[in-house]
């Protein structure tokens, strides 16, 4: 990422990440870095994603 | 007079003059800064799943079951290296869509290899990982578990950066860092519910986390220990909820010992209360919603007492 040759151009340094379950893909453009999602990987049919769990069913003691 | 007159616009032409200048040198900066690992500015979105509501928790089942959900207008705090570096808001669609899209801006020296996201909800106004100051309600209220205290983290390690590749690693999943006890008080004398203002819990283990910060040489988050208040807002004989951590434990799967908590009780007129509780292993995991009643006894002072007597439960 650091490595890109268009970052030191780009005013102010910008880069647009997008992350999800496992890895962000990025690509340059003349003066930026765009992050952009592989949709292949990133589908919500995969269950590739951030969850949340529940709390769940009450549990005495 | 004239004088003063003359001098505004003459002060106005060399701010002016000045700022042309200002720009170019703010220009040239960001360049050399560019080139020297300046602080870059990303713009995180972060595609989460869960069910989304208005509610982050949701009480249903005839109070037997406790929900999460995303929340709409809810933040998500981005650390690194236990310092925040920005907010991602919750964006949901309309209804009650599968997924939510977390996006907001960070500000970092450039990620490197080893480095750690820890995403961090629900964002508060003091930006802290904070159990004190809870008032005993699960939702709604400005101090409740659901927005104060109702802690989930997502925590990722960047693996490598190939070229235009970052990979992390870490669960895909953010976990509850805490369980939600349900504590009701009774009297053991008469007995019957307490009406209670406050209660105090203390851990024989010592475990109850009070507040995490990030330890910068073992690259963890670690909790200060101590006891934990819960003062309601006004004094109620209904069940209190508790948003409490036990421990620093990275898994559910660690083994915990069991533990013995104690509790002081304040009622509404001033009358203190002890009793204490054992708490099995298994009860101190993070993620759970747990309920108990503790019996408690009043603490009755002798005129010749300086100090509460012991109370035996």
């Amino acid at each position: 990422m650091k490595g890109s040759n268009m970052m030191q151009y780009t005013t102010p340094a910008m880069q647009i990440v997008e992350l999800h379950a496992k890895t962000a893909i990025c690509s340059t453009s003349n003066n930026s870095v765009t992050w952009t999602y592989n949709n292949d990987r990133f589908s919500p049919d995969q269950g590739i994603g951030w969850d949340r769990p529940d709390y769940g069913d009450l549990v005495n003691f | 007079m004239k004088a003063k007159h003359l001098f505004i616009p003459v002060l106005l032409l060399i701010l002016a003059a000045c700022e042309p200048v200002e720009l170019e040198n703010e220009y040239q900066r960001t360049l050399v800064e560019g080139k020297n690992s300046a602080d870059s500015v990303y713009t995180l979105t972060v595609q989460a799943f869960k069910n989304v509501d208005t509610k982050a928790l949701d009480l249903v089942n005839g109070d037997q079951t406790l929900n999460t959900y995303w929340k709409n207008g809810e933040k998500v705090q981005v650390f690194i290296n236990g310092n925040g570096y920005g907010l991602l808001d919750v964006i949901c669609g309309d209804g009650k869509p599968k997924t939510a899209t977390l996006s907001g801006t960070i500000t970092y020296n450039g990620l490197k290899v080893g480095d750690v996201l820890t995403l961090l909800i629900p964002s508060r106004n003091d930006a802290k990982w904070d159990y004190t100051g809870q008032n005993g309600v699960l939702t709604e209220t400005e101090a409740s578990i659901e927005k104060m205290f109702d802690y989930a983290t997502a925590i990722l390690t960047i693996e490598s950066i190939e070229g235009t590749k970052v990979t992390t690693t870490g669960p895909a999943t953010f976990r509850n860092e805490q369980s939600i006890y349900r504590f009701a008080f009774t009297n053991a004398t008469t007995p019957s519910a307490v009406n209670v203002k406050k209660f105090t819990i203390y851990s024989s283990n010592n475990k109850i986390s009070n507040s995490l910060s990030f330890n910068g040489i073992n690259k963890q988050w670690e909790s200060m220990f101590g006891s934990l208040t819960v003062t309601a807002s006004s004094s109620t004989n209904k069940p209190l909820y508790v948003a409490l951590r036990y421990g620093d434990y990275t898994d559910n799967t660690t083994a915990r010992e069991a533990d013995n908590f104690s509790f002081d009780v304040i009622d509404n007129d001033a009358a203190l209360y002890l009793g204490g509780k054992a708490v099995p292993a298994d009860k101190l995991v993070y993620g759970k919603f747990l309920n108990t009643t503790i019996n408690v006894s009043q603490v009755v002072l002798n005129p010749n007492q300086t100090t509460p007597a012991t109370s035996v439960w």
